[in-house]
Formats: structure tokens, sequence, C-alpha cells
């Protein structure tokens, strides 16, 4: 008998872990060497002491006794981890404060405690770490946007609007509680992606990427040429009068062609009757300074004034559209990690739609996250009712949701999240004060 | 939480109302220091305190210790969860709880 207690109090103090148990009269009845030095006791001091002697010999630490009230107040077990301040240091302990049972009876309150200072210093010092690496990857971030803002002051409007109306909508959606249903807490990541989905554009030739009309640049070449073979055939007429109506037939077909090549040049769609005639228009033989004649327009002027819808050719279409790939590209030079690491995929699938016809890698339904598909619904929003581009007129927000409900009923956005979308109206905001 | 002063000469009745916890016990504290003078009998009619914490516990023995200089200290009325609280921390060996 006298070796079995032997036994247990031999256990008991080469534990690691520091127990304590009450009775219900306040004393402590038992307790481990552990216990006494994490509490900064001499050994087998505390047996008889209660509480209330601890508090009045020490005053910091009233949290680990509170986590004894706690338990007692609650029934039930407490865990947790407190600081707990010793003379000279502040240590960490992990506490489990339980009911000691007989049976079905209470006899007592067992506290166990374990030293995990150096594990917490551990967490805490990843944890600064981590948060250095996000800071970083933030500032990596404000330089991208400062260098797309000095590129192209839209685009940088562009990005920012996006970012207000998702902040704002993902705020909205949090406070119906159904946030935590289609996204992570954490939305920093996915705001980062809509920081970084543009980035690619960096990339594209500002003479495409902001081109105001069919003809951009080229519409200067073309004046000039027309005005070249105004003179030649107003000198052609003063030494040939016979020719006077034969050379002012030519000068009224020249004109003709140009108010066509400049009204076609700016107007938003172009009809096949029109194409028919600029193409007409491009084969008029215009004299150069030298005499020589040439056609009125280029293949590839005449490629770019017959554009059908918008301003871009076939091929700066495509040059455009990299600018997706691009931002995956450059995203993909960066290592996003743990909650960040699908943010490249987010960014760079803000022009794919649900039907397969986005690009650039044509994914369909499932394969496009939830994430993506606001972004693209908030970057067409944004496209469309913005008043700073230089290529086109905004259009109000009716109007844009019109065209977007028209996408969703082709299969092309998410009908639901543009719903939400449109209910939160996130776009009216200025700050999160939804 | 809210507390009641009634004061016959030397002896002050404080009955408190409510929680005595973290946020509410400075408040006790700070009613304490500015009202012990001369007293010699202080009373705590606990019968409406619902709840008291450590932080309250602490306020109670800074009043213990004061009172034991200049006279008595009693606490009434405390219900079933607060006498628990009183046992089980040993409080019941240094306070005169009635």
């Amino acid at each position: 008998m006298k070796n079995k207690q032997f036994l247990i109090d031999s256990i008991l103090n080469d534990m690691s872990e520091g127990i304590i148990v009450f009775e219900f009269d306040g004393k402590i009845i038992l307790h481990n060497r552990t216990a006494a030095q994490i509490l900064g006791f001499p050994d087998s001091s505390l047996r008889d002491k209660s509480i209330a002697w601890l508090m009045s010999a020490t005053n910091a630490n009233d949290e680990l006794f509170q986590q004894i009230l706690d338990a007692v107040y609650t029934k039930k077990k407490v865990v947790r981890t407190l600081p707990f301040f010793q003379e000279e240091k502040t240590v960490y302990l992990h506490i489990t404060t339980d009911f000691l049972m007989n049976g079905t009876e209470k006899i007592g309150v067992i506290t166990r405690m374990s030293d995990i200072t150096e594990s917490t210093l551990l967490f805490i010092a990843n944890k600064r770490l981590a948060n250095q690496v996000v800071d970083l990857m933030n500032s990596f971030v404000e330089v991208m946007v400062t260098a797309v803002e000095e590129k192209s002051a839209y685009n940088a409007n562009h990005t920012k609007n996006m970012v207000r109306y998702a902040k704002n909508y993902l705020t909205w959606l949090d406070k119906q509680g159904e946030l935590q249903k289609y996204t992570a807490k954490n939305t920093a990541p996915f705001l980062m992606s809509i920081w970084l989905h543009d980035i690619g554009k960096l990339l594209i030739p500002p003479q495409i990427m902001d081109k105001p009309t069919r003809l951009g640049n080229a519409v200067k070449d073309i004046s000039h040429r027309i005005e070249t073979a105004y003179l030649m055939l107003k000198i052609e007429m003063l030494s040939h009068p016979e020719q006077k109506a034969e050379i002012e037939m030519q000068i009224k077909q020249l004109e003709e062609a140009e108010n066509l090549i400049l009204s076609a040049n700016t107007a938003g769609f172009l009809d096949e009757s029109t194409r028919q005639k600029l193409k007409e228009a491009a084969k008029i033989q215009c004299p150069d300074a030298q005499g020589c004649l040439h056609p009125l327009l280029s293949d590839s002027e005449l490629e770019s004034i017959t554009i059908i819808r918008g301003t871009l050719t076939d091929e700066e279409r495509k040059i455009m559209e990299s600018h997706v790939s691009l931002t995956k590209k450059l995203l993909s030079k960066m290592e996003f990690r743990g909650e960040y690491k699908p943010v490249p995929l987010w960014a760079a699938g803000h022009h794919e739609l649900l039907d397969g016809s986005g690009y650039p890698e044509h994914l369909q339904g499932n394969e496009i996250p939830w994430e993506t598909r606001l972004l693209t619904i908030i970057d067409i929003y944004d496209a469309l009712t913005a008043e700073d581009r230089p290529y086109k007129p905004p259009v109000p927000p009716e109007k844009a949701f019109a065209i977007l409900r028209d996408m969703a009923e082709k299969g092309k956005v998410d009908l639901q999240i543009l719903n939400s979308f449109f209910e939160s109206q996130a776009w009216n905001y200025d700050s999160q004060d939804i | 939480m809210t507390i009641e002063q009634l004061k016959n000469e030397e002896k002050l009745t404080l009955a408190v109302e409510g929680r005595i916890d973290t946020k509410t016990a400075p408040e006790l504290e700070k009613t304490l220091q500015g009202v012990l003078d001369g007293i010699k009998e202080l009373i705590f009619d606990f019968a409406k305190v619902s709840y008291i914490s450590s932080a309250g516990l602490r306020v109670l023995m800074t009043a213990q210790n004061q009172m034991n200089q200049q006279g008595t200290m009693t606490v009434l009325h405390a219900n079933e969860d607060l006498m628990e609280i009183f046992e089980i921390t040993g409080f019941t060996e240094i306070l005169t709880i009635l």
C-alpha cells in the first residue's frame, strides 16, 4: 500500500504537466511538483492552500483563477491558453479545468497545465513572419497597381472601382449571413485577385489598349493622303483646264469617300452596305506628291475601317485578349501560398464564360470558381458603366444590368450571383458603409 | 451593475445589483476607495448579485484587508452560485459570509 502511494507520487512529480486538485471546501488536496514550479512556489508548499491564498500571494494572474471559476459556473470543462506572469518572465500555459468525478459524484475540480511557451513563441514568430509575407505581397500589388496607373489612368480607376464594388458586395453578403456559403471568411485573397486581374495589360501596347477609333493613329496618314490628292488634282485642273469636269468629279468622289471614312471611323456599328461602300472607296486612286497613283486605303487600313463593331481588328483583339494569359504568366512567377494560392487562377479567369465561349482557356460551368464568376460580372459591369474609356461612351447601370441579364440568359454569366450583386446595390456606396 | 449605498454613522451597507465581472469590478473598487474612511462596519448585500468573477473576488479581498485594520466586513444574502464560488475558492475562510 505504501509502495502504491510512493508510485503515484513519483509518477505525479515526474509529469511535465502540472496538476492541482481543489476540493469543494476550497483546499488544494493534491498537486505535483510541476504545478508548484509553474506557479512559482516551492514544491509541496501548496497542499491545503486555497485559491484565495494563491490570489493573495500573486496578483497578476487572475485569468488562471477565472478559468477555475468559469468551470464551476458553467459546470463544464474549460480549456484555454493563457499568459502566466512569473517573477521574471511570462510563460504561456495550456490549461484544462474540469470536475473530478467519483462515479456520478463531483468531488473536486482538477486543473491541468502545460507550459507551451516555446511552441507559443514559435507560433507568434511564425504568425509575424506570415504577416510580413502578406505585407510584402500587398506592397507588390501596390507597385503593380501604380505601374498600371502610370500607364493608363482609366484602367487604374477600373480596378479601384471593382475593388470597391467587391468589398461592398462581400460586406453585404456577410450581413445576409451568406458569405461563407460561397467563399472564405478572409476576403483579402479575393480582393488581391481583383487588384491583379489586369496586370497583363502592362504588356499591351497603348495604341491597341486605348485605341479610340477604328483607324487609330492611321487616320492622320489618310487625311494627309487625301489633302495631298486634293492639291494634286487642283494643280492638274489648272494645268489641264480641258479636263476640269472630269477632275471636279474625282474631287467630289474623294470628298464623299473622306466623309464616309471619317464617319465610319467613330461609328459604333457598321452595316453591310456601309462596309461595301468603304471597300469601293478604298480602291479610289489618289495621286501622291510625285503624281504616282495609289489606292486611297491600304489593305490594313481597309481592314480597320470595316470592323463591324468596336475599334479593334481581329489581330489587335487577339493581342488585347492576351492580357489575361499575360496576367497568368506574370502571376505564375510569384509564389502564392495558403489562402492566397488561388489568386492567379481567380485573376486570370475573368474573361472565361460559363458556356465555354470565353478566353483564354474556354473553361466551362463548374471549371469556373465562384470567385472568378463574381470577378467577371463586376469586370463587365464596370467596363460598361465606366465614364473614362477613350473608345466608348458609358451606359447607365440599368442598361448594364440588362446586358448582363441577357448574357446570363444565354448561359454566359452566373444569374444567381448577378441577381445577388444587383440586390446589394454595391456600386451605389462609396466605401463599406453598406 | 449598480451600487446603492446606505450609511448609518460608522456602518456602511453597499447593496450591489447585477454582475461583478472584469468590466464592472473596477467600478466597485473605485466606490470603495472613497467611502471607507471612518467606517467600522462594512456590509455587502449581495441579494441581487448574479455573478462574481475573479476580479470581483480580488476587490472583496482588498476590502477585507482594509476592514481588518478598522473594523468588520460581512457579505449577506449571496445566492447558491455565489456560495459555491466562495466555497471552492476558499473565500469562505477569509470573508464573513452570513
